[in-house]
Order: structure tokens, then C-alpha cells, then sequence
């Protein structure tokens, strides 16, 4: 998989170069896989594991920009590759005075899955931008007077003298909140450059800026206008879709038989490029868990291969989470333990060169909550459906009543305006966590999301719908091995997103429909069965039956883990918890359970960071 | 007001595709119910006061679908609607297909 790793320092300190240069030695020390790609009076880069036109560094607009991944030029700038272009290129970004005015110009006229060094004339400063769909990871340390910039903290382990030690306030946070992302990371000495966001270096200071906003983009250029926001979307999506089949001759797609993974495979059967595409769906024993029907309709429609495959519980040995990837926070180890060799292996034997994936797709298509939709539509004044009938749309998609939503609306639009902050916040079996633990997780304003300080300037569904989009996809996954295939999600392109978010989210739930432009959108090339589909199934009961037939080991994880042992977890309630195992009644419960050991597996791979140590 | 849609659909001016047999003001009837009842109540988790309620409405008019019981073995659930022969009336069929129907009045 791809990675970069940059370093910044003063131009005027000699010691941080100096630190700099002993960084750049020991990483380029593990293997010839390390290149050093750009150097200057204060700044460095290397990259490993590019793919020559897919994933790679860059230099742009003379030098002084230097992307690293994946760059497309945005739709309407002239370019003879019809808008991708991963080689040297001009645009409106120029040499100025100021890196962050540089930068902020750069992503107005591309898009991607990038990081981006950008420097002033006299390569003097220099500034980190990450684009605003986060699909490339970007985090910070700032150590001896270098800030250092990464992909991935497996590269930054051992590099001398760099230790980790973990947050145990965040932990608490995670453990209540599984959507929190903000700045803050699990280690104390790491922070994520945010989506959108800028890192500029300046004499001794470094100094963060947010160069794009969701809420900016919600308040321009709405689009108000059924018809012409169905046009722009499908569009957009389709625009999206080609520019990364054609870096891929040959794809495998999850399609689940979903909405979003359907749409995802519309527009890749009607690519210009025509990618070779396989589609993978999954089954599990039980009714609500075997979608096979919609995916193979899907397939069938667009003429493509379909492979499906059995989950099955006792396939999945919960003992690989000692291997988990070491990242800046933990993540849902489930999914991947089972599906994630089984995939790359698939990828493989058919010449697939990357793995889709339609995820995300329900946060950029809205396929949340209908009722702050309404409250939206009453602080809006301007076209679109009336609010009568948005307010019906809302019942038809909560099951609510009219006096209910309509109460709750006029709470959320004028008397709440903070929100959703707090309606983000998953109502967790907080009885598992410690009373301390969960008192310091809901009040601690380093969780709440930068783009909030302005959360009142639009609506509180909008609010909700910028911020489901806040956590990006994983381009790690956490059993990645070398060579394995990237992962691609096409749907949280940022022009897509863009476009969904200039939406009214009362014309994301009209008719009475979750997600309704988008099916409106491609309306045409659905099955009408996966177009009028109002829920999906899930496999949360198979999760339940891995833990059922792994439990020695789940109770040896948590209840003699680090969770109970730094007071997060009470061991007491914990114990009675897994003392009942029932695979019936227990599906939630066992969710959250798995939820605590991913955490959990997460930390003890962290814990011995706090040490110098080797790789 | 729904009294009239319901009766032009048995007069045969409510649906124009398709003669005015009793499925067919069944299903438009319960189409009205859907659309009216949320002024009065919320469905959410409320499945057997939600098909109760439906059947009743489609009483008053002359109208008498079944009321099916359905159950989920693993995990287990239960879970009720009101369906003419073919046709689920307050529900979709993806959904009722996830239960065995163990009781129908």
C-alpha cells in the first residue's frame, strides 16, 4: 500500500534540520521500498509502495506543489485527459507568498485521494493540506522542532526517539462514541490533520486552518431544484466513477445488493473506460442475512460476474486481533477479520488491481435523519417540496407522527441549535463503562469536530449530514500485507459529496424516501426491486455467534485487559455481561461487545509505544 | 374526505388501470390509511397497533383483509401485518419474508 512520510522544520534552526536528516536516515535505513522524492532548506519527503499512475508522488505548479496519491483535475478545467491527470500540471494555484493561499487554491481545482506539500517561492515555508475526502490518512507529531507528516504509524515505530503514549480520555470517548473524530487521536502525541485541512509551518509555530467546510458548500449555489439536483448528482457521480475505473482495468466490487453498492455498479458498467468488474457479494445463514436475491439481480443487470460467499462463524478466529495494524485510534476489527484476506485473495486469482466498495454512499446520499430534515425545511425559505409535505415525508420514513416530528423539528431548528453534537453521540450500553469514564467522555470539548464552532449557520439536519461524512474511509485496512489491492470508494469523492451537500437535505428524504435523489438518479438503471428498497438486512446475529464460539478468549481480552485494568470497562458488570452469553436476545449487547474488543485489541498493541523500541 | 377516495375507488373512479375489484379498493384503501395515519398515531415498534388500527379503518368499509403473525427464530423476533391474498398491505415483503407466519385471522 501506498505511504508518505514528510518532514517540516524551521529553515533557521540548525538542530531540527539536523534531527530531520537523522529521521530521513533511519527510514530510508529499512529498505530500498523508501525513496526520498523531495528536498529543501526546511522541508523533506519519501514515499514507498507507489503504483506508477494510480498512487505516487508528484511535482506540480513549478515545485512548489508536491502531491502524494491520487490527483484529479476538477470538472470544467480544461485537460485533454478529460479531467484525470496524475502528471505534472498547471492550475490555479501559483507561487505566492503564502503556502495555505496556495493550497487552498489547489484543492478548489482538484480533487482525489491526496496529501499535498506546499511551499512558497524561496521553498523557505512549507504547509501540509490534506484533501477534503480524507481517503489518504494525514497525521502530525511535532517533535525536537519537526513536524512530522504520516500515512501510516507503522512507519513512524521506531524511529528514534519517537514514543506513543496512550490517551486514556479518548479511549473513554471511543468507547461511548464509536463515530467520534476529531484532531485528537488515541496517542497523545498525535493529531490528525482533518479533511480540508491545513498544517503551515512558520518559524517555530504551526499554525491549522480549515481551507474547505461542508457548511460553506451546503450555503452556496444550493441546489433547490428537484430536477436539476438529480441531474447534477447523477452527473457528478458518474464524472467521479470514471475517473477512477480508469486507473483500474480490473475491479472487484462488494456489492451487497444495496442501494448504494447497486448505484456503484450502474456507473461502472456505463464507465467510458470499461474496467473489467467482478462483483463479490457475502451471505450469511438466517433470512434478514442472505440479500443474494437483489445482488444478483444488480449483477445481472449490468452483465457482470457475480461470486458469492458464506460467513460463517466458525471460520473466524478472534486470536488474529493480536495482529492488529498499529494505528493513532482504534477501529471495528470485525468486518475485516472476516472478509479482508478472503478479498485480497479474491482480487488476485481475477486480476483485479482494486477493491470497490459503495461505502459511505448512505451518508452522502442521506439516509439519515428524516426528522431534522424537517427542521431544516422550517428554517428554509425558498423552493422545494412544501413543509407539509416534507413532514409527511418524515413520518413515512421514521414511523413517527405528524404532532411528534413536528414538535421535535421546531426543538431542533430554534431551541437546540447546538445540536447534533450530542444526537451523534450512540447510546452505548454506557452501564458497561465506568461512571469517571463516561462522565469524561461527554464533557470534553476536545471531542467535539472543529467544524462545529459554527454549527449554527445551517440547519441541524445539514449539520448531521456534514457531519456523518466526517470520519473518512480506511485506506489501511487492519490486516493489510504487502501487495494486497487498494481499497476505492468512489462515492465519498469529494465533487459527489459536494454536490449532496448544496441539497436541501428535505429534498434528500422527499416522497417519503431515504436517499431519494440519488434513487431518482439512477432510477433507470436499477432493478426496480433495489430502487424501492426501504430496509436491508444484516448479519449482527453472525457476530453474535463469533462470540459465542470464541468466548474463553473474549473473556480473557476484556475482562483482564487494559480497559478495566486504566477504569474504563467495570469489570463487575462486564462479567455478569458475558456471564449470560444468549445468541437471542444478546445481539446488541454482543455488538457492543465486539465494539469494546477491537478496542481493546487496539490498545495492547499500542501500550508498548510508550517505549523506544525496534519494529 | 378518505371516506370519498375510498368510495370513488369502489365506483371505479379512484384506479384506472385496473377494475374496481375488491383487492384493488382494499389496497387502495389501506394506501389512503397509510398516508392519513401518521396526523393521528406513530407506527414505529407499534406493529400490532398499527395492523389493529388498519384493520378496523378497513372494516368500516366492508373491507376484510387477514391479520398474519409472524415470528423470527434466530435472533428471535415476532412481528405482525395485514396483507389481501398476495398483497402486504402496511409493511413491505422484503421485511414480512423474514418471519414464519404462525397465526392468520
Amino acid at each position: 500500500m501506498y505511504r508518505y512520510f514528510i518532514l517540516i522544520w524551521n529553515a533557521h534552526d540548525p538542530q531540527s534540520g539536523e534531527y530531520a536528516g537523522r529521521l530521513g536516515q533511519q527510514l530510508q535505513a529499512r529498505g530500498p521500498q523508501w525513496q526520498r522524492v523531495v528536498t529543501g532548506n526546511s522541508f523533506a519527503a519519501y514515499q514507498a509502495g507507489e503504483r506508477t499512475g494510480v498512487s505516487e508522488w508528484c511535482a506540480r505548479e513549478g515545485g512548489s506543489v508536491h502531491t502524494f496519491g491520487t490527483v484529479f483535475r476538477r470538472a470544467g478545467v480544461s485537460d485533454p485527459n478529460g479531467g484525470v491527470t496524475n502528471g505534472a500540471s498547471q492550475s490555479d494555484a501559483r507561487h505566492t507568498e503564502c503556502p495555505a493561499d496556495a493550497a487552498a487554491g489547489f484543492i478548489r481545482a482538484h480533487w482525489g485521494r491526496y496529501v499535498a506539500l506546499v511551499t512558497d517561492a524561496t521553498a523557505s515555508r512549507a504547509a501540509i493540506v490534506r484533501d477534503p475526502s480524507g481517503m489518504l490518512p494525514c497525521y502530525l507529531v511535532n517533535r525536537a522542532g519537526v513536524l512530522i507528516c504520516f500515512s501510516d504509524l507503522e512507519d513512524c515505530i521506531g524511529l528514534e526517539p519517537l514514543t506513543f503514549s496512550i490517551d486514556w480520555d479518548y479511549v473513554a470517548a471511543a468507547a461511548l462514541n464509536c463515530a467520534l473524530h476529531t484532531r485528537a487521536t488515541g496517542l497523545k502525541e498525535v493529531s490528525e490533520l482533518l479533511p480540508g485541512e491545513c498544517a503551515e509551518v512558520d518559524g517555530e509555530r504551526v499554525r491549522r486552518s480549515l481551507l474547505w467546510h461542508p457548511f460553506d458548500v451546503a450555503q452556496t449555489a444550493v441546489l433547490e431544484d428537484t430536477s436539476e439536483a438529480v441531474a447534477e448528482l447523477r452527473s457528478i457521480a458518474q464524472h467521479c466513477v470514471d475517473a477512477w475505473s480508469r486507473l483500474h482495468p480490473g475491479i472487484l466490487h462488494c456489492l451487497s445488493g444495496g442501494l448504494d453498492s447497486s448505484i456503484l455498479l450502474a456507473c461502472l458498467t456505463r464507465s467510458r473506460y470499461r474496467p473489467v468488474v467482478t462483483c463479490l457479494t457475502y451471505y450469511a445463514p438466517g433470512r434478514d442475512a442472505d440479500e443474494r436475491v437483489f445482488a444478483r439481480l444488480a449483477a445481472h443487470r449490468g452483465g457482470v460476474a457475480l461470486i458469492e460467499r458464506e460467513l460463517v462463524a466458525a471460520g473466524v478466529g478472534l486470536q488474529r486481533l493480536h495482529e492488529v495494524r498499529r494505528s493513532p485510534r482504534p477501529g471495528y476489527y470485525l468486518t475485516p477479520l472476516q472478509r479482508q484476506r478472503q478479498e485480497a485473495a479474491l482480487a488476485h486469482w481475477t486480476g483485479a488491481s482494486a477493491i470497490f466498495s459503495g461505502g459511505g454512499g448512505d451518508a452522502v446520499f442521506y439516509q439519515g435523519r428524516a426528522d431534522l430534515a424537517l427542521a431544516d425545511r422550517l428554517r428554509r425559505f425558498g423552493g422545494g417540496p412544501s413543509r407539509c409535505a416534507v413532514a409527511f415525508a418524515a413520518a413515512r420514513i421514521t414511523g413517527r407522527s405528524i404532532g411528534s416530528l413536528l414538535l421535535g423539528a421546531v426543538r431542533n431548528a430554534w431551541l437546540a441549535p447546538s445540536g447534533p453534537y450530542v444526537d451523534l453521540k450512540l447510546q452505548q450500553q454506557p452501564s458497561l463503562l465506568t461512571a469517571a469514564a463516561a462522565a469524561s467522555a461527554e464533557i470534553d470539548l476536545r471531542w467535539r469536530h472543529p467544524w462545529l464552532e459554527d454549527g449554527s449557520r445551517v440547519g441541524p439536519g445539514k449539520r448531521w449530514h456534514a457531519l456523518s461524512l466526517a470520519p473518512p474511509a480506511n485506506y489501511y485496512d487492519a490486516f493489510d500485507q504487502p501487495g494486497d489491492p487498494e481499497r476505492v470508494y468512489p462515492l465519498l469523492s469529494q465533487p459527489l459529496v459536494e454536490v449532496c451537500l448544496r441539497i436541501p437535505t428535505d429534498l434528500l428524504i422527499s416522497g417519503g424516501w431515504d436517499r431519494a435523489m440519488a434513487r431518482r438518479a439512477f432510477a433507470s438503471e436499477l432493478p426496480a426491486e433495489i430502487a424501492q428498497r426501504r430496509a436491508k438486512g444484516g448479519i449482527d446475529h453472525l457476530g453474535s455467534r463469533i462470540l459465542l464460539a470464541n468466548l474463553p478468549f473474549v473473556r480473557e481480552m476484556l475482562l483482564g485487559g487494559l480497559l478495566v485494568r486504566e477504569g474504563v470497562l467495570h469489570r463487575e458488570r462486564l462479567e455478569q455481561c458475558l456471564g449470560r452469553p444468549s445468541e437471542a436476545d444478546q445481539t446488541r449487547h454482543n455488538q457492543i461487545l465486539h465494539e469494546y474488543l477491537s478496542i481493546e485489541a487496539w490498545a495492547r498493541r499500542c501500550a508498548g509505544l510508550a517505549q523506544p523500541t525496534g519494529r | 374526505m378518505h371516506s370519498a377516495w375510498v368510495s370513488g375507488a369502489r365506483d371505479g373512479k379512484g384506479c384506472a388501470q385496473c377494475p374496481p375489484s375488491p383487492d384493488c379498493i382494499c389496497l387502495h384503501a389501506a394506501r389512503v390509511f397509510e398516508a392519513l395515519h401518521p396526523l393521528v398515531f406513530a407506527s414505529r415498534n407499534r406493529c400490532l397497533f398499527h395492523s389493529l388500527a388498519l384493520i378496523e379503518y378497513l372494516a368500516r368499509h366492508e373491507l376484510y383483509p387477514r391479520w398474519v403473525f409472524g415470528v423470527q427464530a434466530v435472533p428471535f423476533a415476532a412481528h405482525c401485518w395485514v396483507q389481501q391474498e398476495g398483497q402486504v398491505l402496511n409493511d413491505t415483503v422484503e421485511h414480512v419474508s423474514r418471519y414464519t407466519p404462525i397465526l392468520s385471522i
